[in-house]
Parts: structure tokens; sequence; C-alpha cells
């Protein structure tokens, strides 16, 4: 259908048919303010902050309630639209706390910015304040009744992305608050998102609470690895910790959305995490250079010890593509087998009334690893990998593990593990001759293909705690020593020399993935 | 004034509420006539010709707003709004227990015309007494075999349900009342999708006022133009006034459309007490803008004459006020009502009632500053026509029409600190 023009402070810019008003503006950067308007969920015109002037029409209206379906003349900084503005941020403030000192969201909070930009500064409120509810309302989320300006877009998420309803508006006019039902906590698998959609103080992630000031937070654009779904994601760091993930808009995966899981996985990086390498029967931890060194000599020394034939490598498709072609490498550089990729997988994919789905694939890179290295070596848990090795006759397997999921302890007591890198401490560290600590998902660079054969770049938000280096790194040092120290190649560089090597990638580049992933061409023609 | 009422003629016979009684008096001649001898298109225009506009406050005419009603394959659905709750407004009330087959006639008739086979009665919930003789009304017509699957012999189904409220004001506000009967919070909705293209269970509805609907009986069996020459050419037919406050015999009376103030003042309900004067009047339920005595004067009660005045005619229900009337205190219990009945949904609402309320609550308690009033004011302005449903408006009228007018009386309590009325003011 033809677009429609709009004529909005003067400028005509376009509009499909049926598009929200205030959607086309700001599409087409003309910001104007709003709290209850989310583009995720429905329209409830209640914060009458988006209010704008329509050439014609005797009131001021809501541009979020305008469906456009004939041309419009439209002011957004027109005197009355200022000063309705004002004077609905003064409503908003008389019963808010301004406790901003002592709030979480202070820094992020729109109830601030549109205050500081369009409110008139001193409160004429000299009233008692109405007081509402403190209280936590589900294991992850907690919510303060005296900051919330009630714009109901939480409401709204949990009955219409969540699909399971647990909030609701109790009271009447303003002594409304949201709150559960009794014996039905907020607790399903999406109930962060409610907190990144709240535009104030109200509703906020108890795992977060007084970590950090949100101006000293550096934010890392990144991917959540907690399942193949590959969710955009910022990490949130304060100096080298996480404090949080927020999901990153992307209208082609998550939508504005992350599961609870995923926002949680943060919290991998706090404990049993490898930060020495370590060589078995050595007092102290080595260097990075002496347990390469050892891990090179492990390596010979197995396949001297068990013949070519009966060395194998193994590798978890948690891994990025640039490490999967590195392991590819080694094995190729060594003799040793291909013994497969380790994938994992939970239950059956879960698809919210939303759209929103969580997969059931939990290895986030299994994609990547069945174009890497080709789908019949695919081992979908430890079992068809135990098979394997029974059926191979392999005596010693190097690991690259990198999922902490997977349950590596049912190895075969007799299996010699020359080599090991991961990152967190697991029952092969201490059978492994040579353990390299390896960085994590969110402290070194790469790309994952999710479940839908988008490629998708990792940040690096923190450095890798110790001696732990990032994954690529320690496998060029293993394959080439001296090349390595010479010239150490970026994930950047590996990526476009893995890509332009083969068909598969489309002819990809790691600046042409950009922030929100890209999916080859040849993949895209073969998904139709 | 002569005048033979049309609608509460019947009300002092008891009998008049049960079918017999009805069919008596010549009850469901009206529906008869719209089932066996009228197509739906015919009692449409019918009532289009007749010039019958809502008794519910805005004054649509009904004949155009079932004109609205989009002829597809969804469901339509006629709700009959009883959730009579405008403060000084109690017409409605009477009509449901003393006549309900006055209502329920009006009912098949309107269901009748818009093919409608399902009908709601949303019933304050407070109106036990109205709700029972519905639900007995309804029985009396389920049994002579006149409701359910055919209607009149004819070949067309009607259900009606009675819903009750569960006493939100809110509720009276036609979207919320779908939101309601829906099983939702009863929160207005976004308009449009208007009820009739869009209303309950997203299927066109209309939703018409219990005392439009029960006008209808009369409109088939005598005829538009019989019914215009009631009342004035814009609005005719006969009305329904409540009339309370500081009157002698506060009560219903029914008047044409168009008759002065006076007369329903002074000849039906006895005028204001001995020794008192009038001193203000809201002609249309609480929501509306006051108007002072000398306003009243030659004031004529059909839609455009009391817009004309300044004021709307709404619901009829006429609040009388003498001079032992404190304005701060009439406003503030205004201002408490409407604070205690907004809905939340909307910020200038949610916020600005209570905003007032406590304004005022200050000035009648002999805490007002300067510059009170003039924030009240600038409070209410800027809570005009910025919301979702117009109960902020339903605040703001009598906030700038009281303070407007007795401005004064106003300044009086701020400067005395006290009510100027002390010992002689009473609420109305």
């Amino acid at each position: 259908m033809a677009k429609i023009p709009i004529r909005a402070n003067g400028r005509v810019i376009q509009a499909e048919p049926g598009a929200i008003l205030l959607q086309v503006l700001l599409d087409n950067g003309i910001f104007v303010p709003h709290y209850c308007y989310h583009p995720g969920l429905s329209v409830a015109g209640n914060c009458r902050m988006c209010l704008v002037k329509v050439a014609g029409r005797p009131k001021l209206e809501t541009s979020c309630t305008i469906r456009v379906t004939a041309p419009l003349e439209v002011e957004t900084e027109a005197p009355e639209v200022v000063a309705a503005r004002r004077d609905i941020l003064e409503f908003l403030l008389i019963n808010h706390p301004l406790d901003c000192p002592v709030c979480d969201q202070a820094g992020e909070c729109l109830l601030q910015d549109f205050s500081y930009t369009y409110g008139r500064g001193a409160s004429r409120f000299t009233e008692n304040k109405v007081l509402r509810d403190s209280k936590p309302l589900g294991p992850l989320v907690h919510y303060w009744g005296n900051r919330c300006i009630l714009c109901t877009r939480c409401v709204r998420f949990c009955d219409e992305i969540a699909g399971s309803g647990e909030l609701a508006v109790r009271g009447r006019g303003d002594h409304s608050q949201i709150d559960v039902f009794p014996g039905r906590p907020l607790d399903n698998p999406l109930s962060g998102n409610v907190v990144d959609i709240c535009p104030v103080g109200a509703l906020l992630n108890r795992d977060f609470l007084y970590q950090a000031r949100v101006w000293f937070l550096r934010s890392t654009e990144s991917i959540c690895t907690a399942c193949a779904r590959g969710c955009n994601i910022w990490i949130d760091a304060l100096g080298n910790t996480i404090r949080r993930l927020r999901p990153r808009p992307n209208a082609r995966v998550n939508g504005w959305w992350m599961c609870d899981d995923g926002r949680r996985s943060y919290r991998s990086f706090e404990t049993h995490r490898l930060a020495e390498h370590r060589i078995r029967g050595a007092d102290e931890p080595p260097s990075l250079a002496r347990a390469v060194e050892a891990a090179r000599d492990a390596l010979i020394g197995a396949l001297q010890r068990h013949g070519a034939g009966r060395v194998a490598a193994v590798a978890s498709a948690a891994i990025s593509n640039e490490g999967l072609c590195l392991f590819r490498d080694l094995a190729g550089r060594y003799g040793m087998s291909l013994a497969g990729f380790v994938a994992r997988r939970e239950g059956a994919d879960f698809r919210f009334p939303g759209g929103f789905i969580i997969d059931a694939d939990k290895s986030p890179n299994r994609n990547g690893a069945n174009w890497i290295l080709g789908s019949d070596l695919l081992l979908d848990g430890i079992a068809p990998l135990l098979a394997k090795l029974r059926a191979g006759a392999w005596r010693a397997l190097v690991v690259l593990a990198g999922d902490p999921g997977l349950d590596w302890k049912c190895l075969p007591d007799d299996l010699e593990i020359p080599l090991l890198i991961d990152t967190h401490a697991s029952p092969l560290v201490p059978r492994a001759s040579v353990v390299l600590a390896a960085a994590g998902w969110a402290e070194a660079e790469g790309t994952l293909v999710n479940s839908e054969g988008r490629v998708q770049r990792l940040g690096r938000a923190i450095n890798p705690p110790g001696d732990a280096r990032p994954l690529t790194e320690l496998l060029q040092r293993v394959i080439d020593p001296d090349g390595a120290a010479r010239n150490l190649l970026s994930a950047r560089t590996l990526f476009d020399r893995m890509a332009a090597a083969s068909t598969r990638w489309g002819g990809l580049t790691w600046d042409a993935i950009g922030p929100g992933g890209a999916v080859p061409v040849s993949e895209a023609n073969a998904h139709g | 004034m002569d005048f033979e009422p049309i609608l509460t003629r019947h009300l002092d016979d008891p009998s008049y509420a049960t079918l017999e009684g009805y069919l008596g008096r010549g009850g469901y001649a009206g529906a008869q006539r719209a089932y066996r001898d009228l197509s739906p298109e015919q009692v449409v225009e019918m009532v289009r010709q007749s010039g019958l506009r809502g008794r519910g406050g805005a004054g649509f005419p009904t004949g155009q707003k079932w004109g609205f009603v989009p002829q597809d394959d969804r469901p339509r659905y006629l709700v009959c709004n009883a959730d009579e709750s405008e403060p000084g407004t109690f017409k409605d009330r009477l009509l449901i227990e003393k006549a309900p087959h006055l209502l329920l006639e009006g009912i098949l008739i309107a269901a009748r015309a818009l093919r409608v086979r399902r009908a709601f009665i949303y019933i304050r919930g407070e109106m036990g007494e109205g709700a029972r003789s519905l639900d007995k009304a309804l029985r009396e017509l389920r049994d002579r075999g006149w409701l359910g699957d055919r209607v009149f012999e004819s070949g067309t189904p009607l259900e009606i349900t009675v819903h009750r409220g569960a006493g939100a004001y809110i509720c009276g506000e036609e979207t919320a009342l779908l939101s309601s009967i829906e099983g939702a919070r009863g929160y207005p909705r976004l308009k449009p999708p208007f009820p009739a293209v869009e209303g309950l269970f997203r299927s066109p509805t209309i939703v018409n006022n219990v005392e439009t609907l029960c006008n209808l009986p009369c409109i088939l069996v005598r005829g538009a133009d019989w019914y215009r020459t009631i009342g004035t050419e814009r609005s005719p037919g006969p009305k329904i006034f409540s009339i309370s406050g500081h009157v002698r015999r506060p009560g219903n009376y029914e008047l044409p459309m168009g008759v002065p103030f006076r007369v329903l003042l002074n000849e039906r309900a006895g005028g204001v007490d001995d020794g008192r004067t009038l001193k203000a009047v809201i002609p249309g339920g609480s929501s509306v803008p006051v108007l002072t005595a000398q306003e009243t004067a030659d004031l004529r009660l059909d839609f455009e004459s009391v817009s004309a005045a300044g004021s709307l005619l709404g619901s009829g229900g006429v609040i009388v006020m003498d001079d032992s009337t404190c304005m701060v205190d009439a406003l503030l219990n205004l201002a408490r009502f409407y604070h205690h009945e907004s809905c939340g949904q909307c910020t200038p609402c949610r916020e600005g009632c209570g905003w007032i309320e406590k304004i005022l609550a200050r000035v009648a308690g002999g805490e007002g500053r300067s510059g009170d009033l003039d924030l009240c004011l600038e409070v209410a302005r800027n809570m005009v026509g910025r919301t979702i449903c117009v109960l902020a408006d339903a605040l703001a009228m009598p906030v700038l029409s009281f303070i407007g007018k007795f401005r004064a009386e106003f300044e009086a309590h701020i400067r005395q600190k006290a009510c100027p009325l002390q010992g002689v003011g009473r609420s109305p």
C-alpha cells in the first residue's frame, strides 16, 4: 500500500497505513516523550505524556493512540503541547517521593530525564503524599509503589508476552498500585523484563539492587549464551565485574526481551572459575609459556604412547566459531582424530504467547559447529561421546570444554586427558595432564551462530580472571608457539579468514555482521 | 403547568411492575408492533424520526447512534446502562424498580431494530431491589414465551442478562461498563473504536440508558410525529427530572423537555424552604457546571437551553442549593466523590482529583492560603480534555464554575480562616 505523508513540525515524513503516529515520529527522529507506550506491547494510552497537536482536531491527542489512515499535520512542540507535557509531569510527580538519591533507577529514569527536559522545576504541591506498598513481587522483582506512575507496561507484559498474567492494578484512583494475586508471585521465566520496561524506579531487579550506580556501568554489546536463541544483550560491568545483563532490542531475534535464566547467567563468572593454568604434579601454577610448552609435550607424548589413531579431540558447542576453527586446526596439526562436538538439549522449546522463545538447545553455537565441523560430528550429549569412545578405541582425549552444563565426570577412568582447556573447575581438571584456563563468553570476542542461522558477535565486557586467556589465543599458542608469539590473530581476523575460505559464510565479514547479527546470504537462501 | 406523564404515569400502581398489570395498561403493544408489523429498518427510521436523544447525559440522537452499527458477521450486542451513579440523579432507579416491563419492552424494541440476539442490563451494584425487580419481570416474560428462542412467535431469538455491577461510578462510563461485563477491571477504553463498531467482546455494541429505552414503547405505539409534539424541536419528548437538595418536595418529576426550571422548582418541587432564597443550581447531575440563581431565572430545561446558559442538561439530575449552602463545602463534597471514584488510569485525573480535594479540604478547614484558588483552577484546567474518559472534566467543570462564580465566598474562607456561614452553613 502507498505510504501516507505526515507533516510533522513542518517536515514531511512518510508513514505506513495503520502505523502508530508516535512510532512514526520516533522512527523519523522526532522525539515525543512517553511512558506507557512500548513498541512491544499493546497501546494503553494512559500516561497522557505523548500529547501532540493535530491540525483540525479540537483537543490535543495522544500520539500513541492515533493510527495513521490519512494525511496528518502534527506539531510536537507547539506551545500548548509543551504546556500540556509540563502539566502531566507535574501530576506524575506530586505523589512521587523524589527519592532519586537512594533509587537504583536514577540515571536511567525517564521520570528524571523528562523532568529535566520538559518539567517545571519546582513543585506547587504542598499536600501530604499518597503512600503505597513497597514489597517483593517475586524472586527477581521488587516493587516500590511510591515511585510507580501506573503506566501498566508491566501488567501488559505479563498478560501479553509472558502470558501468565501475574500482575494487576489494585485499588483505584491515586491509591492504585501494581500487585500480584495472593499466593501467585511474579515468577514466570521472563519476569525480569518488567524491570527493563518500567520507565521509573518502581520495579527493580533484586539481583542488581544497590549493586552499582548506573552511570558508572560500562555497557558492552553481546549475545546471551544460555540457549541457542542468542538473545541480543547488553553486558553492564562495573570495573571488572558484571553487574547485570539487559536485553538489547533485536526484532529478528528476541524483540525487546530475554529470559530470567539468561539474565542470571552472568553469575557463572562469579564462582568456580579457572584462573590459573595447571600442570599435574607441579606445585606452582606455571606461566603461560611454560603451560603451553607442557601442553605440547603432553600431546606429543600421548600420540607417541598410544599412536596417532588412538588420540582424539572433542569440543563443546559453546565455543565460538573462531575457537572451533582453531580446534580443527589443532587436531590436524597434531594428527589427532576429531571425536566431535558435544551439544546439549533440555526439554522442548518454550514458546511464549508473545512469540518469545526459549530454545531447548542449550548450546549457543550448535549451528556454528555444524557449519565448521560438519553435522556428522554432532554429539547430542555426553552419552554419544561415550559410545564413540568405546567404538573408536581411543586411549586419550583432548577436551575443549567451555560449557559448565556438560557432565564430564562420566568419562571412563582409563581414558587419558593430556590437555583440557576450560573456563570452570570440573571433574576433569585433576585428571588432565595439563589444564589451560580459558576466558568465558563475556571475556573474549567471538562469533556464534544462533538456532536460526544468524551469525552474531560476542563482546568482551570484562577481562578474564588471573592468567586465563581467550581460547583462540591458547589454541594459537599450542598449535604454533613461535607464530603466535610473533603474530597473535584477533577474533576479527580469524573470522574474516574463516569466512573467506568457505562459501558457507556467504562472504560475511566481522564488520558486516553488525550489532544485530547477520544471516549469511547462502544460509538465508537455504531457509527460503 | 399541565402535563400528562408518559413514562411515569402508572408508577403508583404496584401491579404495573408485574406482567399482567403492565399488559393491563397497554404494555408490550409497541414491542409487538415492532416484531409483527415492522422491519428492523422501519423501527430504526421511526426512532430517528422521533428525534429521541439519549437520556444518560450526552444527549446523542438515538436513531443516529443505532445507524453506526456495521452489518457484518460478528454478533451484535445491546447493553442497557443501568449503572445510574451520578450524584443527584435517581430517575433510572425509579423506572427499574417500578416499571421493569417498560424497560424490557424498550430493550425488545431496540433489539429488534438492531437485530440483536443478546442484550445485557448492567445494573448498579447498590440497586438490589431493582435487580430483583428485573429478574422477576424477565422470568414472567420467559414464562410467557416472549423471550428466548422466539420473541413474540417471530423468528427472532433474544436473551437478556442482568449483570450487577460492584459499585464503581466509573462503570457507568459506557466503555468501562463493557470492560466490567467482560470480567475485566472497569477501565474506560480508548476511542476509537467506538462501541457501536467494536464494543462488547470486540463486537458491535449499542449502549443505551434506561430512560432512553423506556421512551421507545410510546414512540412505537403513538408514532414519531406524536412524540415530536412533546418537548422542543431539537430536544423532543418527555424527561424525568430528579430534583434534590434544598427543596420542599425532592423527587422525580416527569415534564416535557424545555420546561422552565422555575416550573420544576416551584410548581413541582415546592420551591426552596421557607425563609430561604435560591443560591445555586447544578442542573444536570453533579458533573456539570453550577449555575447561579440569577442564571436560572429564565432557564428552560432542554439540551440547547442549558448549554446556552453555560452548563449541561446531562442526566437531568437537578441539585438545588439555597442561601445557607457553603459553596466550599459543596465543592469539597464533589471533589471527594470524584477523587474516590477516579479509576486511576490517566495521569491527570488520577493525580488531579486528589490534589484538588486536598486543597479544598484545607480551604474548608480554615487552612487555606492565598494562591490556593488559582492553583485549584489551574489544576482543574490541566485536567480538562486530556484523559481517556470525561471523569476528569466532571470534577474540573464544577471546580471552574464554583470558584469562578462564587470566588468571594472561597476567598472569605481563606481570609477568615473559617466558613463565613459558620453556624448557618449546611450541605445540600
